[in-house]
């Protein structure tokens, strides 16, 4: 189990959650786009990673970020749903050459645009989850879905910004 | 039998996400609307202690505003002290409990606060040990600022008036009319004051401030004032917006609202519905 591989994905994590908590979470623009980019620690991590796995990190990620955030079982709930998907909808985009010789799906492996149709629906999806249980029903369609649409936004243009910056070709492989 | 557990294994990637899913949906329903001691909020000693490092270190980019905001506060005390200058020797007098030091007054600092969630939550740095304790008030120099939800030995963490949950008893004008305040989700200046029947006059600029009759808050501290009121045609009660006394954006030092008075007050009103049954 303890490999320099865990090793590094428990640094990423660490990051991410510290970087989420201390920094992120006071990104909000017109108090309507805000920064989850936590959610790029589950999107980022290696492709052959097993689906159970995978959902029980989400499901701590999101109780990690629900005790910061005062919203016990929300991001959990959302998170682990996300991670249900992502092997499904990583399938469902598969590029024309296949995963093979692919560590992370991330921008410098594969092309920006495709990152782009990977992150977007399944970040909508983790931000509707988790606006719509806070805002505690469907009573503000608009401008709850307003408020997912904007962050997923955000959260996807900062997760790009962080892989040309941190991700780069060469520099963790 | 044996098939039964082929299937649970074939699909067991959904199994987990359906036990998951129970355990959050269930956390989501029972630990978040319910003032509760919990463990898993930011009132916790590692988020509190987190968020308090991260407040001292924020606290340096804020200390000519906190330094403004005390020097008015000290202005204005000393003002209403200057005011009211005892003409009689009040010492001779028994003054009734209810009367001197029903509230007693703990300063906590925010380390860490949110204004645009639909539920926003602010911890501070005082917890049990300090005397804080579940449901108590929080208020500001400039008015009402919220109600401690949960706490821990250090911390509490406490429901922002900007909770869509938080119903604050208020009073409207110099007829005291009684309304309620609660927030709708969507502007952090605003808020919004319900159940004012029709036959009250309601203008712009009227003021509205905590009823007392709660025992969280004490009597008279000013939630904002009129913006905007309507009625509709047929309604029984007006629309109304108010502004804001407190600016949730820079919350820095607030007050823990103690009421010695509450467990008599709350039993004795116990005691009355219970006549009503």
């Amino acid at each position: 189990m303890i490999n320099t591989l865990n090793i590094k994905q428990i640094v990423i994590w660490l990051l991410f959650i510290v970087t989420q908590v201390l920094f992120a979470q006071n990104l909000v623009l017109y108090n309507k786009a805000f920064c989850f980019i936590y959610v790029g620690f589950l999107l980022l991590l290696p492709i052959n990673i097993s689906r159970n796995y995978l959902m029980l990190i989400g499901f701590f990620t999101g109780f990690v970020i629900d005790v910061f955030y005062n919203s016990l079982g929300t991001h959990m709930a959302a998170s682990t749903f996300l991670c249900y998907l992502r092997p499904l909808w990583l399938n469902a985009i598969t590029p024309r050459g296949g995963y093979e010789n692919i560590e992370n799906p991330a921008v410098k492996d594969l092309s920006l645009s495709w990152f782009l149709a990977y992150s977007i629906p399944l970040t909508l999806l983790h931000l509707c989850i988790v606006f719509f249980v806070e805002a505690g029903g469907f009573h503000m369609f608009f401008f709850v879905l307003l408020k997912a649409i904007g962050s997923t936004l955000l959260t996807v243009l900062v997760l790009v910004i962080i892989q040309y910056l941190f991700y780069a070709k060469g520099r963790y492989a | 039998m044996r098939k039964l557990f082929q299937i649970i294994y074939q699909y067991r990637a959904f199994f987990i996400l359906l036990l998951l899913q129970l355990v959050s949906g269930w956390l989501i329903v029972n630990h978040n609307d319910y003032i509760s001691a919990s463990y898993f909020n930011s009132s916790s000693s590692i988020a509190g202690n987190f968020y308090n490092n991260k407040q001292s270190v924020a606290d340096y980019f804020e200390l000519s505003r906190v330094n403004q905001h005390l020097a008015e506060e000290n202005e204005a005390l000393r003002n209403s002290l200057a005011e009211k200058q005892p003409t009689v020797d009040t010492t001779q007098f028994l003054t009734p409990v209810y009367l001197a030091g029903q509230y007693d007054f703990t300063i906590a600092k925010v380390v860490n606060n949110s204004v645009s969630r639909f539920t926003n939550y602010f911890t501070l740095n005082k917890g049990s040990n300090d005397g804080i304790e579940e449901g108590m008030g929080v208020v500001n120099s400039f008015g009402a600022v919220g109600k401690v939800k949960s706490v821990s030995k250090n911390f509490s963490t406490g429901y922002s008036a900007l909770h869509g949950n938080l119903l604050i008893s208020a009073i409207l004008g110099e007829k005291e009319t009684l309304c309620t305040a609660n927030w709708d989700g969507k502007n952090p200046s605003k808020i919004s004051l319900k159940y004012v029947p029709r036959h009250i006059e309601v203008e712009p600029g009227m003021e509205v401030f905590t009823s007392g009759f709660n025992a969280v808050f004490p009597p008279k501290v000013k939630i904002g004032e009129v913006e905007t009121a309507e009625i509709k045609e047929n309604a029984t009660f007006y629309e109304i917006t108010l502004t804001l006394s407190v600016d949730f954006n820079s919350l820095d030092y607030v007050y823990v609202v103690g009421n010695k008075l509450k467990q008599e007050k709350d039993s004795i009103e116990q005691s009355i519905t219970v006549i009503n049954d």
